[in-house]
């Protein structure tokens, strides 16, 4: 078939230039950067060398920097999930009608807030004279403000789940929804209780809600950078390593490899999550 | 001691807000019987076969099973199984699996699964097919794949839903000569739910008519489609001629009727009283093209319409009387629109519409 300009190709320029300016430009700059012969204190030149991106994947430092990161995405993803499936559950299966839809659009709103200032937030509840600590003062549990749930990998956890609740919410209430009544009947029809249902059917069918809440929690994780540097404390993740190497070392052929190597790692996990976790059922 | 039915409804009664959806059921289902309930859309009879099924509670009355009250037990533990009407088939697992559910979860030993499974597929001729997707299916083949999941269960009572609905007509007329074979196999108590008389002329033991919650009349079809005991019934099951008539005289057996312009002759049903007005029916085809002397139970008309089905042709005439009528005769008749013709009817074809 003969490709053929017409008049309706017009329409399609904004968007092309859009994703133009905004995506491929950035994107293909990051790329020649990497290829950059790289040194700190914004002393590079132009060139060609695999030098960084064989540094970034071999440094020792780096690879322990890549596993933490994995380990709380995954973990984050985890707690996400444990709190957003009985919401999701809940305004999917229990309330009727639109009413759960209406919920999660509230649980809109706070996404609206800066999201610099909703980490700021955190740190008033989490913190050594933060709220937590200071109920607990009241109460008498504990004689001294404790520091576990500040500057720790677990109120990294928590400012998480906090930020990605209604995108794993989401999914899942769609997901939910899309089961027919009827499998619900039938299995217990068959012999399943509420219990046997929930592990044999409901969960199974709603795998691709699953997919898509880890795709939102994980992936944008793995570059996540403010919230390990506020609530943080010593958790460093590769987020951080990469802003660090572009802001304060100033090595930005080395930090745009390990920006590039990012994006290759993530686009792999995305193509095996849509690939094998029924994604596809969403939408067909 | 006589054995329970298999089934038994007594008064069962259920209300949705306002609206009655069944009203004050009886019926008990022998073993071994395939029953069909008829009824039209919105009559009541998915609510009673959910009531059965345990998906819904009567407001009243009791359903048993094997002389057990069985109005507490919820679903799963219920020795009922239902084949819905799309089915519900689980997408997530394939045709083996979907056999399998209900027996994993009962946790029968893995060999007792395989066997059971088999089992049902070869009765079910889908034992080629056990590693398909469900998605990989024909609309026939899932429906087969409906009734092996609920046969291997060896239900008490099946529960069938219009599972035939999605198929078309030659598909159907198959499927419904296989379930008979298979429900006849097994001898199993079924109680299938339609809202096509046709569907339940060639499958069932006996039918029980269904109208807005109430349950019209109950018995093998063919009596009930020869001598219904109401117009509901009468027109459900198939076309006819009403009349609404004066009873003139009851003698010994038979009854002389008067429409006002024609005098008809009917067997006699107890409790007639001479003057009061009732429904009668003719079906078309107890019409037969005949001269008659004496001026009972005959009539000559005009022909206004004709219908051809195949085998036989359906005939629209009005008669001298001043009725339309319609009349079925074999296709080789010869008749014309515009002829005149004469018909009769003998006397027990006259039907009066009284239930009790």
């Amino acid at each position: 078939m003969k490709r053929r300009l017409s008049i309706y190709h017009i329409y399609a320029i904004p968007t092309t230039a859009y994703l133009l300016l905004f995506f491929y430009i950035p994107i293909i700059t990051i790329i020649v950067y990497s290829f950059w012969i790289g040194g700190p204190f914004y002393e590079f030149k132009p060139g060609f060398t695999l030098e960084n991106y064989v540094r970034f994947l071999t440094s020792r430092v780096t690879q322990n920097v890549m596993i933490v990161t994995n380990v709380v995405a995954f973990l984050s993803f985890l707690a996400t999930l444990l709190v957003a499936y009985p919401i999701a559950y809940f305004l999917a299966r229990v309330l009727k009608g639109d009413t759960g839809l209406r919920i999660i659009l509230l649980m809109l709103i706070p996404l609206e807030m800066n999201y610099l200032i909703r980490i700021f937030a955190w740190r008033n509840i989490l913190g050594e004279q933060g709220f937590i600590n200071n109920l607990l003062l009241t109460l008498g549990i504990i004689d001294e403000p404790v520091r576990i749930f500040f500057h720790s990998m677990y109120a990294v956890i928590i400012v998480i789940v906090h930020n990605a609740l209604p995108y794993a919410v989401f999914p899942l209430y769609i997901t939910l929804r899309s089961i027919p009544q009827n499998l619900y009947q039938a299995a217990m029809d068959l012999g399943s209780n509420r219990v046997s249902t929930f592990f044999r059917v409901t969960l199974p069918l709603s795998m691709p809600g699953i997919a898509v809440a880890f795709l939102f929690i994980y992936v944008p994780m793995l570059g996540e950078f403010a919230i390990p540097a506020l609530v943080g404390g010593k958790t460093f993740l590769l987020g951080n390593l990469i802003t660090r190497q572009y802001l304060d070392v100033g090595n930005w052929p080395y930090a745009s490899a390990a920006t590039i190597s990012l994006l290759i790692i993530t686009l792999i996990a995305s193509f095996l999550v849509f690939k094998y976790m029924g994604v596809r059922r969403l939408y067909e | 001691m006589t054995t329970p039915p298999a089934l038994e409804l007594l008064n069962v009664t259920k209300t949705y807000g306002n609206v009655a959806a069944l009203r004050d059921i009886t019926l008990a289902v022998r073993k071994g019987e395939f029953i069909t309930i008829l009824g039209p859309s919105g009559s009541g009879k998915s609510t009673l076969l959910k009531i059965i099924g345990g998906f819904e509670e009567p407001d009243k009355g009791e359903v048993r099973i094997n002389g057990q009250v069985i109005n507490n037990t919820p679903p799963f533990k219920r020795p009922t199984s239902m084949v819905f009407q799309d089915l519900a088939l689980f997408p997530h697992l394939n045709v083996f699996e979907n056999i399998a559910y209900g027996l994993k979860v009962r946790k029968f030993p893995r060999d007792e699964i395989r066997r059971r499974v088999k089992w049902a597929a070869e009765l079910l001729h889908i034992e080629k097919l056990i590693d398909r997707r469900i998605t990989q299916l024909s609309g026939g083949q899932q429906q087969r794949v409906a009734l092996a999941r609920s046969l291997v269960l060896e239900p008490e009572v099946l529960l069938l839903d219009e599972p035939l609905g999605p198929l078309d007509l030659k598909l159907r007329r198959e499927m419904q000569i296989e379930l008979r074979r298979v429900q006849r196999s097994l001898k199993a108590t079924w109680v299938y739910v339609t809202h096509d008389h046709e569907e339940a002329m060639t499958m069932s033991d006996r039918v029980a008519i269904l109208n807005e919650g109430r349950l019209l009349a109950v018995g093998d079809i063919k009596t009930i489609y020869e001598k219904p005991c109401s117009r509901f019934v009468a027109e459900f099951l198939g076309e006819a001629n009403f009349f609404e008539a004066r009873v003139t005289q009851v003698a010994e057996g038979k009854t002389l009727l008067d429409t006002g312009s024609m005098l008809l002759l009917a067997p006699s049903k107890p409790g007639l009283r001479e003057g009061e007005i009732i429904q009668v029916m003719i079906r078309p085809e107890k019409i037969k093209l005949a001269k008659r002397e004496e001026p009972i139970n005959r009539s000559k008309g005009k022909v206004l319409d004709l219908t051809y089905k195949g085998a036989f042709v359906d005939v629209k005439f009005e008669t001298e009387h001043g009725y339309v009528m319609l009349a079925r005769f074999t296709s080789t008749e010869s008749i014309n629109i515009g002829d005149t013709i004469e018909v009769a009817w003998s006397a027990e074809d006259v039907i009066i519409l009284r239930c009790r």
